[in-house]
């Protein structure tokens, strides 16, 4: 587990610049939200993180590493997608337990921490299911287990609760919340919904236009008035 | 109702424009009577003497097993070349794939014609070889577009999630990639082999006429005089490329479902 750091982040695609010198440190062991409307850069952000972008300028480091030139799979990274992105063709165990047959965990550990994993999002019970025949907020879970089980240095999480209907959402806000605890892992999470960035980060950032607008604890910067700026009065429109 | 009743009186007459002449010589490699005699005597005979043909046999075997083996190399270049296709962007690309469809379009006479003065001029000549690489040039379009279209029900976030798990390339196509391109490729595999199995024009150019494959030597059997035989060695080629068809159809129409 580490820290992750951003330091003066460019990308642009043609003339639309999807990051524009961002420069930003999100704590090791903390739950940071990255909070803007679409197409305000933050997805691109979580992707350069991950090794999906590569950025135009600037650098990333997980833990004091730089990984700008590493490639995707070997960031150790964990990672939940928007649409959870399950292997159709592997039941649920089979799917947590591909980043470890990957790494060659031998049979029995790797049966082990696929047990616990599935135990820590209540599944335990689902690991012959196919993804196929799970609930959204079930499918979810897998995802999340399949991502952390490696053990990696930071958990990137895209918009992971956006495909869940609302009550669902505020419960898996929670459960989010407790795994996240539990593992103690550096996670980064990218939303447009105001309200959960609030409820579930320790730090907030907001993006507009590629630039990083404001960031630090989600109160404070959502509420603080001393430097009136066009970009909060957006930030309190949004929920 | 009357739209209705119309509806399945158009269906009923196409299908009979279809299938009643191969109704007709399936009915007739059945009958005893040699000269198409009716009433009509059941008789199993010509399949019988089909049996004891050495000559129609051999061709049978030649024409499955050059089938087989144009489907195993069409299948593996088709796979590959879709896969890149799919992949990658790179110059030429539209150009390339504008060129891989023509050949479904040109006649087969010319194609064939076209592949002979090529055999020749090179140096192959005619042969089974020449047949073999005749249909994978045939079989291959129908591989592509078999697994391309399989390929755009892919959701490449599972390709993604594959990487950030730690997955190298390789087996992000053996363990992600291949096993939702498995429907199509299996159909393209199946196209190719009824490509080739069917082919009469191309392989009649290409074959030597020692070694032709069974829809040649149909031809030539013909020719000389029309025996029941054909009827029951035809009927027997329509069961295999309808099955051929029928299980190609399954596994092309799989998409998105698993």
């Amino acid at each position: 587990m580490s820290g992750v750091r951003v330091e003066r982040l460019t990308k642009a695609y043609g003339p639309t610049k999807a990051l524009e010198d961002v420069t930003l440190t999100f704590p090791e062991g903390g739950f940071f939200g990255l909070l803007g409307p679409s197409g305000s850069g933050k997805t691109t952000l979580l992707r350069a993180i991950a090794g999906f972008v590569t950025p135009d300028q600037g650098r990333i480091f997980i833990g004091d590493q730089p990984v700008e030139r590493t490639a995707v799979e070997d960031r150790n990274i964990g990672m939940v997608f928007q649409s959870y992105a399950l292997f159709p063709n592997m039941t649920v165990a089979e799917n947590v337990a591909f980043g470890l047959e990957v790494r060659r965990i031998p049979g029995p550990e790797r049966a082990k921490r696929v047990a616990e994993v599935l135990e820590l999002v209540q599944l335990g019970p689902l690991g012959n299911r196919r993804p196929q025949d799970l609930s959204g907020g079930q499918r979810q879970r897998v995802a999340m287990a399949r991502a952390i089980v490696t053990r990696p240095r930071v958990l990137l999480l895209d918009e992971p609760l956006s495909a869940l209907d609302r009550a669902l959402r505020v419960d898996m806000q929670i459960e989010l919340k407790r795994i996240q605890r539990e593992v103690g892992i550096t996670t980064i999470f990218v939303t447009h919904d105001q309200e959960e960035a609030l409820t579930l980060s320790d730090q907030i950032g907001i993006l507009k236009d590629g630039r990083l607008v404001r960031h630090g604890p989600p109160r404070a910067s959502m509420t603080t008035r001393k430097t009136p700026s066009p970009h909060i009065s957006w930030a309190t429109r949004m929920s | 109702m009357i739209r209705h009743a119309f509806a399945r009186a158009y269906l009923g007459l196409i299908l009979i424009f279809l299938y009643a002449p191969i109704v007709v010589m399936a009915v007739m490699s059945l009958n005893a009577s040699e000269f198409y005699a009716l009433p009509f005597r059941f008789s199993t005979e010509w399949y019988e003497r089909l049996f004891t043909n050495d000559e129609i046999l051999a061709a049978a075997w030649r024409s499955v097993w050059i089938a087989i083996v144009v489907a195993v190399i069409a299948t593996c270049l088709g796979t590959m070349a879709t896969l890149a296709l799919w992949r990658h962007e790179f110059p030429g690309k539209r150009l390339l794939q504008a060129l891989l469809f023509p050949p479904i379009a040109v006649p087969w006479l010319i194609t064939g014609t076209a592949m002979l003065i090529f055999f020749f001029g090179v140096g192959i000549g005619r042969g089974t070889p020449a047949v073999i690489l005749g249909h994978v040039a045939l079989a291959l379009p129908y591989v592509i577009v078999t697994v391309f279209a399989r390929m755009q029900s892919f959701d490449r976030a599972l390709e993604e999630a594959a990487r950030s798990l730690g997955a190298q390339p390789l087996t992000v196509a053996r363990k992600v990639i291949l096993p939702h391109a498995a429907p199509g490729i299996i159909a393209g595999a199946l196209f190719a082999f009824a490509v080739s199995f069917d082919q009469f024009v191309v392989s009649y150019f290409l074959a030597e006429p020692g070694d032709s494959t069974l829809p040649v030597l149909i031809y030539s059997a013909i020719r000389k005089g029309f025996t029941p035989e054909i009827n029951a060695v035809s009927t027997l080629i329509i069961l295999v490329s309808m099955a051929v068809m029928v299980l190609a159809a399954r596994y092309a129409k799989f998409g998105g479902t698993r």
